[in-house]
């Protein structure tokens, strides 16, 4: 207790507070511009903290993850384009709110969901770290597998008005994850010699060209037919209503809840990181839709499915970290590369040799939720000026932020032909009605469901009764023969949508 | 006066002509020198690579840029390495493997003799580990349980590099080991950990649970045994004829004029010896291990040569 009180101290020190609050503005403004990725930001970040007390300086790399991660709804909402991959799933409902005119109440439940989940995720990581890394470790091939099984059902769910179209998205998506080299024997697989395309098609040029470059060019095409007949231009209508009521918080709040357990169980689960956790909520909670509710044409709990279960596993993914030293996603990777300038080795002694400043990270990290509402309260009013822009404007500066973005990613113009291309696609899928959505989750899902497969098939020596022996991968199995039936039943899948 | 005048015009287009090259007998270096690192930032190569940069534009009296340029295992930023001039301003950092090994198992755009080779920092403390709850005492222990084991044994892999090594040895030994592709250590020694798999190959982020006890080092796969567990044993030692040792490795495009090459080659002996690289070696467990110039080349191309060797077994 005595360490414990010392650790707050420590926190609480103006030189801590200014770091965290330093670490959560960085993160925010590299959340809301679509450029600049996660994973980029900490490494431009870890030399800042060179001069830095520890604590300081793991604070101030921490604000920057979580507010990277609550900050890249707003450019998802208001511009369709995620401001990080993790974000994608978040266009799918606070865009279509964005348009019907609920642009300021999409980012508040956005920002409410955000902090929730992440608050929640970090007070289990402080009191549950070590039965739930324990846990961790009990997730190997055969289980991985099982659960990537349970992900790909989600595709049904989501296929919306065509479910054969649906399958062929989310396969097309699966087929293009297998681009690049084999992960078993390096051979490189449908690169065309590139060597650029060895480690896949670049993920963030596939989700903002599939979802931000697509919407520009659909509204290109809207601008040029409006303008031809002499119609308005208006990009988004007024606002009338700002508000968020107490019937909107108890309607919503139930799936914010579940969406916090997804996300911090795809937290503690090492390799399913934020994107994956994201897209998972959005379909589970989906498919747990009341009557009355309107996923993927505009619904609040459709932004807070998936912020959530995003600002949760970040938290969640340092549970490994914390509890046995082993980096649950890349962001928590360049954090151990961050206590080791610190002169801190992340790993089973940590607690035993530095546990002052293991608390005083766990106080940090509480205030830096803190400091991210109030940073999101503020900056939201700004940004939500964005709707007032007109749409002549908004769509040369979006496919500027798409380019930056593809570029950035691998520092590579290959990945911006990649955007425009896969844009392109994105466009003439949808024109003709097969579904972007189950195109990502196929897309996103699809490299780690082969790597699991494949690990869990030399680990049981290629004999599929021996899943008999894993109760964990049986349960997923079950659940996934269960939504398959439930999913595939003629009157779950959603009617067409006309507009 | 005409004529004069021509032959004063012609005087100063003649010494324009004998001028115009002079900045190649200038002094190298005359602006900053690019090092393109192979990795992503925050990582062992991008780490080590930085701590150098102030070291190298001491010595060198030219600012440093690094860039990363991560992809393929550093492959990409070689193969956009080979395409730049050798004028010893551009660089690239990369590791042993993607000059010795790559280039003998995937069909790239380079080999080894499209680079000159000027430095190594530290060695990566790669190795073999299990749980101690295995109960094996020594590697001939783990040799004698794939014997009997009707499946053969599973080991957690991250590279090509050791599904090579692993090979020879399974090999020398007639038994099976069959590896299991993970995305990395830290997914290697999870799934060890968990008991997913036998034992794990692992560079490096085994090494705190192997302090902590939870793991134990079957053996070393370098020349000399791994820093802070020399009581294991390497494959060398136990008499297998492979061994890794990769390094965090800088190269220059192939035909680097000598001059440049030997202040390069100054610069980087300098800053395998500054405070700063030193201490990020020791704090990434790599050692102190540092090679530079004619004897690195060397080094690097008998690697190559031995794992092209056990490749086309």
């Amino acid at each position: 207790m005595e360490t414990f009180l010392l650790a707050a101290q420590d926190a609480f020190t103006p030189a801590a507070l200014v770091s965290v609050f330093g670490g959560i503005l960085l993160g925010y403004i590299v959340g809301v511009l679509p450029g600049l990725s996660r994973p980029a930001a900490l490494s431009v970040a870890v030399p800042i903290t060179y001069s830095m007390s520890p604590i300081a300086a793991i604070a101030f790399l921490v604000g920057v993850t979580k507010a990277s991660a609550a900050g890249g709804a707003t450019s998802a909402i208001l511009l369709n384009t995620p401001g990080e991959p993790s974000s994608a799933a978040t266009c799918f409902d606070g865009y279509p709110l964005a348009r019907k005119g609920e642009a300021t109440r999409a980012l508040k439940v956005a920002l409410f969901a955000s902090v929730f989940g992440d608050m929640v995720a970090t007070l289990v990581l402080i009191g549950l770290a070590a039965p739930l890394a324990a846990f961790a470790l009990r997730m190997g091939p055969v289980e991985m597998t099982a659960v990537m099984i349970f992900a790909l059902t989600f595709i049904a769910a989501l296929s919306g008005a065509s479910l054969p179209r649906g399958l062929i998205s989310g396969v097309l998506g699966l087929f293009l994850a297998t681009v690049g080299l084999d992960p078993e024997s390096a051979t490189p697989r449908m690169t065309f010699g590139m060597v650029e395309l060895f480690d896949g098609i670049p993920l963030t040029a596939a989700t903002i060209g599939m979802l931000a470059f697509t919407e520009m060019l659909l509204q290109a095409q809207l601008f040029a037919e409006r303008r031809r007949s002499g119609a308005a231009q208006a990009a988004f209508p007024v606002e009338t209503d700002k508000a968020i009521r107490w019937p909107d918080i108890r309607r919503v709040f139930p799936t914010t809840l579940t969406a916090t357990g997804i996300g911090i169980g795809a937290g503690i689960i090492p390799g399913l990181g934020p994107t994956i956790g994201a897209f998972l909520s959005y379909a589970i909670n989906k498919r747990l839709a009341k009557p009355g509710d309107q996923y993927g044409k505009g619904d609040l709990k459709g932004v807070a499915a998936t912020e959530a279960a995003d600002n949760a596993v970040l938290p969640a993914s340092l549970i490994p970290l914390f509890a046995i030293g082993l980096p649950g996603s890349v962001s928590a990777a360049i954090l151990v590369s961050a206590f080791m300038l610190h002169g801190v080795q992340p790993g089973p002694l940590v607690f035993e040799q530095h546990p002052r400043l293991i608390y005083g990270i766990y106080v940090s990290m509480l205030i830096a939720s803190v400091f991210m509402l109030l940073v999101g309260r503020v900056g939201l009013n700004l940004f939500a000026q964005v709707t007032r822009v007109p749409i002549r404007l908004i769509i040369p500066m979006v496919v500027l932020f798409c380019v930056i973005g593809a570029y950035l990613e691998r520092d590579t113009v290959f990945g911006v032909f990649a955007m425009l291309g896969l844009g392109v696609l994105g466009y003439v899928m949808q024109r003709y009605g097969y579904s972007v959505v189950t195109f990502l989750i196929g897309f996103v899902v699809g490299p780690l469901f082969e790597l699991s497969l494949r690990q869990a098939l030399i680990v049981t020596n290629h004999d599929v009764s021996k899943v008999l022996d894993h109760p964990i991968a049986l349960g997923f199995l079950i659940a996934a023969v269960v939504a398959g039936v439930v999913f595939l039943r003629p009157s779950a899948i959603s009617p067409p949508i006309d507009d | 006066m005409q004529q004069s005048s021509f032959g004063l015009r012609l005087l100063g287009v003649v010494a324009c002509v004998a001028l115009a090259p002079l900045p190649a007998f200038a002094e190298f270096p005359e602006e900053p020198v690019t090092i393109t690192v192979g990795f992503g930032p925050g990582g062992g190569v991008d780490t080590i690579t930085r701590a150098a940069a102030d070291a190298l534009s001491q010595s060198l009296g030219q600012p440093i840029v690094v860039e990363n340029q991560p992809g393929a295992g550093g492959a990409l930023a070689l193969t956009a390495l080979k395409a730049k001039p050798a004028d010893g301003y551009n660089l690239a950092a990369a590791i042993s493997t993607t000059v010795s090994f790559d280039p003998h198992t995937t069909s790239l755009a380079y080999t080894i003799d499209d680079f000159d080779f000027i430095g190594a920092f530290g060695v990566f403390p790669e190795a073999l580990v299990a749980l101690p709850s295995r109960g094996w005492k020594s590697f001939a222990d783990v040799v004698e349980e794939a014997k009997t084991a009707p499946d053969g044994l599973t080991y957690a892999s991250t590279t090509s590099l050791d599904r090579v090594v692993m090979a020879s040895v399974a090999d020398k030994e007639g038994i099976t080991i069959k590896p299991v592709p993970t995305k990395g250590g830290a997914e290697a020694v999870a799934q060890t950990l968990g008991g997913h798999v036998d034992f794990a190959y692992s560079s490096g982020t085994y090494y705190p649970q192997a302090k902590a006890g939870e793991l134990m080092v079957l053996a070393g796969l370098g020349t000399d045994p791994v820093p802070g567990f020399e009581d294991a044993p390497t494959l060398t030692s136990l008499g297998y004829p492979i061994s890794s040792v990769n390094m965090v490795i800088f190269a220059a495009p192939a035909g680097l004029p000598d001059d440049v090459k030997a202040k390069l080659v100054a610069a980087f002996d300098a800053a395998a010896k500054s405070p700063a690289v030193l201490e990020i070696l020791k704090k990434r467990n790599m050692g102190s291990f540092t090679i530079t110039g004619d004897a690195f080349s060397e080094l690097i191309h008998k690697q190559s040569d031995q794992f092209g060797a056990a490749v086309k077994k």
